[in-house]
């Protein structure tokens, strides 16, 4: 399948004007997903002030390069790929983007990380433990993720992107998307079982944490962002002094 | 492609997903629901995938702020403006300053020259310029409504030139950007290196430092350090005396005394720092195009010529800062 939106979106330096359409009615149209944009914007970078920021680049993004917009296609997946874009290359400074995607942590996930008693209470409508708990502790556990993984998150189950539009938008195979996704929902869910667990929600599956840990080869649980991250800034640190 | 068979569940761990997803082909379809009506664990894991993104699609929908919309309409206006400039410049231009003139005119209270410019300005952009340049030439009775109409149309004009110059700049950094192989232009609606620059040329101004070079001789020196050939610094018809310079950053810095004041001058490179001054106000003296404003108290004031730029911080007033300014870059 063609994308069906532009790579460099920010190219509107040698855009001519769109006459075939009245330019007015572009913005109104962009002005409509002016909430979404805002959503992802703020899921994306957790602060309100630097989604704002976001979201303006992007919309002056967009009405610039409007000519290369095609019509009849998603509106808002082209938006949000100039946003993710936009996102994207200004956090990618930190350098943790690549490392994270292509370093030691981007090994396979286990598939049992966890017991099939507790996932079935995890999300046991009767035991109304996740109806609650998911609201706010989902937002949280989002909000945790590094942004490879929290960005393609937002774009497929928040916004409903397709695997297609995603990897358009954050730049890379369909693949990696897969994987990112993949890798990130396990994340949550980790995240928000160990939360269960230590409201005494679900009891601790000793058993499942020692087998993976024996998996893994080491202590480390398979995708612990907060060691990584740790371990990260020493490196950078290291590499500076 | 893969073989239809399944050995294990981790294999099919990511097409699971995908299926949660709806992105997957029929062929996929048949054998993962077949597997998923076999395994305990990975119809578990399903359901449990379902239920997260369930439970992501009900985090409380953020709402665009007000202001960021209101923010945003105005930057469309502006954006609009330009694309239509960009197609018909003169035609435009004029237009421009009709309608200016014309919401003026109004509010002026001047009716009929108003009336008449306004329906002008409907019947188009060529003939409502004829009739501004008319209107401009035009001595007697209609010069009372322009002396208050000039000042708007002043006023309109600034407003909209700084608005293109931040849009422009924008456009510009991301240029700039994408030649570095990334397509960012982070951080460009907000301060512009041309505006840092000045921060420190107004903080080297305020806390003035002494001068490596005083002569002349040295001062030669320092025209490969940035890259630009620096002017001999003559203000003395303005009753300013050379200092000395010194390199500071990639620009020249010269200071200068007057008799109660001071003067500190950049000379830099613009094609370095092009002179996108976000936070100072154009204007035209002469043929000479300068940006003016305050920046901590301090008068500044920055032009470009002959490929060279020049910026300045003083103690003077506005108006004297941009005649140094102007002498300075006269050479």
């Amino acid at each position: 399948m063609r994308s069906p939106v532009p790579t460099a979106p920010s190219n509107g330096a040698g855009a001519k004007p769109n006459v075939a359409g009245p330019p007015s009615t572009f913005d109104a149209r962009v002005l409509a997903h002016l909430d979404a944009l805002f959503g992802a914007a703020v899921r994306m970078t957790r602060e309100r002030a630097a989604a704002e920021d976001l979201v303006q680049d992007t919309v002056i993004k967009a009405i610039r390069a409007r000519h290369q917009f095609e019509e009849g296609t998603n509106l808002k997946a082209w938006l949000l790929r100039i946003l993710t874009n936009t996102f994207i290359n200004r956090h990618r400074r930190a350098g943790l983007e690549r490392t994270i995607v292509e370093g030691p942590d981007a090994g396979p996930l286990q598939d049992r990380w966890t017991s099939v008693a507790t996932m079935r209470q995890m999300r046991d409508p009767e035991s109304e433990l996740l109806a609650p708990m998911l609201a706010k502790e989902v937002a949280r556990a989002l909000d945790e993720l590094p942004d490879a993984f929290r960005s393609v998150i937002v774009l497929s189950d928040i916004e409903g992107l397709s695997y297609r539009e995603i990897a358009d938008a954050v730049g890379c195979p369909v693949g990696t998307v897969m994987s990112r996704l993949h890798r990130g929902r396990r994340a949550l869910q980790i995240a928000l079982r160990d939360q269960a667990v230590a409201f005494g929600l679900v009891p601790d599956d000793e058993e499942m944490s020692e087998q993976r840990r024996a998996a893994a080869g080491h202590p480390a649980a398979p995708v612990d962002f907060a060691k990584f991250r740790e371990r990260q800034r020493a490196e950078t640190v290291r590499s500076k002094g | 492609m893969t073989e239809l068979v399944v050995t294990d569940c981790s294999r099919l761990l990511r097409w699971v997903e995908a299926y949660v997803d709806d992105e997957l082909d029929a062929a996929h379809v048949l054998m993962v629901e077949e597997h998923l009506g076999a395994c305990e664990g990975c119809s578990e894991q399903l359901a449990l995938t379902r239920a997260l993104r369930a439970s992501l699609r009900r985090i409380e929908p953020e709402r665009a702020p007000h202001g960021l919309r209101e923010r945003l309409a105005a930057v469309m206006a502006v954006e609009e403006r330009l694309v239509r400039e960009e197609a018909e410049p003169c035609a435009n231009a004029v237009a421009d300053e009709a309608g200016a003139h014309e919401a003026g005119a109004h509010e002026a209270g001047a009716r009929e020259a108003g009336a008449r410019e306004a329906g002008a300005h409907e019947a188009g952009a060529h003939e409502a310029g004829a009739h501004a340049g008319e209107a401009k030439a035009a001595d007697g009775p209609r010069l009372v409504s322009l002396r208050y109409v000039m000042p708007l149309v002043l006023a309109a004009s600034i407003a909209l030139f700084v608005g293109a110059q931040r849009l422009r700049e924008l456009d510009g950094s991301a240029r700039a950007a994408r030649d570095e192989g990334s397509v960012d232009a982070s951080g460009s609606v907000r301060a512009s290196a041309f505006d840092r620059y000045m921060d420190d040329l107004v903080l080297a101004h305020a806390q003035p430092e002494s001068p490596e070079v005083t002569d002349l001789e040295g001062l030669s020196g320092l025209d490969p350090k940035v890259g630009v050939r620096l002017p001999r610094p003559e203000l003395t018809q303005l009753g300013m005396r050379y200092v000395g310079a010194r390199l500071h950053h990639d620009a020249a810095l010269m200071q200068f005394r007057g008799d109660r004041n001071r003067v500190t001058l950049y000379v830099f490179d613009p094609s370095r720092v092009p002179l996108h001054a976000n936070r100072l106000r154009p204007r035209t003296v002469g043929s000479t195009r300068l940006y003016l404003g305050r920046v901590r108290g301090y008068a500044v004031a920055a032009s470009e010529r002959d490929g060279v730029g020049y910026a300045l911080a003083s103690d003077l007033g506005d108006e004297e800062s941009a005649r140094v300014l102007i002498q300075a870059a006269s050479r």
